[in-house]
């Protein structure tokens, strides 16, 4: 009783996954064709075109910069001031001189708190440039515009990887999935998706992509 | 005369444990829930320490380019004496000359008159001084870990009158001393004993790991999970305004 409850729940929740529509991507050829994915360098670990790293280093100096310029105008602003507060002639003006004292000092502490923001970010993207995990941003906007590509959100995106030299042994084909990795048809991953009894753990997400030998040429 | 030894015996306590200091962390290991339990605020005539006055003017000037500062204040026994431990710090302004002087005119009206002066001095003011006692206790250790607490406040106004470069500057001046103890503050029972300002930062001049690892083998203070630890942060709640 309990395998056949299992068994009708398991077909339920497979139903609308049966009813997926199926495209294919090769993700392989996207990266070569991409500007950013086509530089990668092995050797250095690194996508020789990327700009991610430096262009956002020299975005934070140029903030920095015009920090520097805002704390050398308000310098002039606060000695004008001091000359001010020694050129007054009553309490009153004194005390004009000290309200605007604050504000100035108010200003001048919020533009080196922001600089000192801005310095400890960029002191953070100059040691990323030097560790492996600083091709990160590249391969987030990599994976953002391959996610772009694939415009049909409801369907199953069949992946082209590249085929490996070790071949599938025919006595091994014991399940739809096996037939499929020995003879690449679509109709096969089909009906596997269809009868495979645990399908959610398989394909979790409708873009979670299913293996195809690359040797594979589909048929029109 | 009895008052006046009292005031010698806190001055040489603070000395002491200003020349026993180490540079350390404060308590970093064990996590305090700190609940208050007593407030106190006070009018003084003038600031206990200059620390906050120092602080104040951290790298405001090139360096050696002040002669004399002028420390104004309605200074009273203890606030003359507490410019002799200016030299135990690390400032260079620390180890300029400084002299107290009574508050007989603005800061700005004295600033004016030591124009012609050959050694022009930076002269600067504090008033509106408060200092407020306050005693929290650390429900995370079944209410037998204190902190007491001393902070003065008060408004700083320096001037320095150059004819080429004049500067002026208010600010709120803000010096605490934190001790956190065990039960009792006895020698043997405190965690930690910090000071604030120096160099902008806190700095702790006890700071007894042994104790506190101790204390938190047996239960008796909450450990502090690693992700927990802000430096900046004080390590006592605010104080009412």
């Amino acid at each position: 009783m309990r395998k056949l409850i299992l068994c009708i729940l398991i077909l339920a929740g497979s139903h609308s996954l049966a009813a997926q529509s199926y495209r294919t991507v090769d993700l392989d050829a996207f990266i070569a064709q991409h500007p950013t994915g086509a530089s990668y360098d092995p050797i250095t670990r690194c996508f020789m075109s990327s700009t991610v790293i430096p262009d956002e280093i020299a975005s934070i100096s140029q903030k920095i910069m015009e920090i520097e310029q805002k704390l050398s105008d308000l310098a002039v602003l606060q000695r004008a001031n001091a000359e001010e507060l020694l050129e007054s002639s009553n309490s009153n003006a004194e005390a004009d001189g000290w309200q605007k004292n604050l504000a100035l000092a108010r200003q001048e502490r919020d533009l080196k708190s922001s600089k000192y923001n801005l310095l400890a970010r960029q002191q953070d993207l100059q040691q990323l440039t030097a560790r492996d995990s600083g091709i990160l941003p590249d391969i987030a906007n990599l994976v953002a515009d391959i996610r772009e590509s694939l415009n049909d959100p409801n369907a199953i995106y069949l992946n082209y990887l590249p085929a490996t030299e070790a071949q599938v042994h025919k006595n091994w084909l014991t399940s739809p999935l096996q037939i499929f990795l020995w003879s690449p048809h679509e109709r096969y991953i089909v009906e596997y998706i269809d009868h495979a009894y645990e399908i959610s753990q398989i394909f979790p997400n409708c873009r979670r992509p299913v293996v195809f030998q690359k040797s594979f040429e589909r048929k029109p | 005369m009895h008052k006046l030894q009292h005031k010698f015996a806190v001055l040489i306590t603070l000395g002491w444990l200003l020349t026993c200091a180490c540079q350390a962390h404060a308590c970093s290991l064990a996590l305090h829930d700190w609940k208050r339990l007593f407030h106190l605020r006070l009018p003084l005539s003038a600031p206990l320490t200059p620390l906050a006055e120092l602080d104040a003017i951290l790298d405001k000037f090139p360096r050696n380019s002040l002669k004399k500062i002028l420390w104004v204040a309605n200074h009273n026994l203890f606030s003359s004496f507490s410019i002799a431990l200016l030299p135990l710090m690390p400032n260079w302004e620390a180890h300029l000359p400084w002299q107290t002087l009574p508050t007989t005119a603005s800061v700005v009206e004295l600033a004016k008159g030591s124009q012609d002066q050959s050694e022009m001095p930076l002269i600067i003011g504090a008033d509106q001084n408060q200092l407020q006692i306050a005693l929290f206790v650390d429900s995370n250790s079944s209410n037998r870990c204190f902190q007491l607490v001393l902070m003065q406040t008060s408004r700083i106004r320096s001037v320095y009158a150059s004819r080429r470069t004049p500067w002026a500057q208010e600010s709120r001046g803000m010096t605490w001393v934190s001790l956190v103890f065990y039960q009792l503050p006895l020698p043997g029972r405190i965690l930690s004993l910090a000071v604030f300002p120096v160099y902008q930062t806190r700095r702790a001049l006890i700071d007894n790991h042994e104790y506190a690892e101790q204390l938190l083998a047996e239960n008796l203070l909450a450990k502090r999970p690693e992700q927990i630890f802000d430096p900046y942060t004080f390590d006592f709640p605010d104080l009412p305004e």
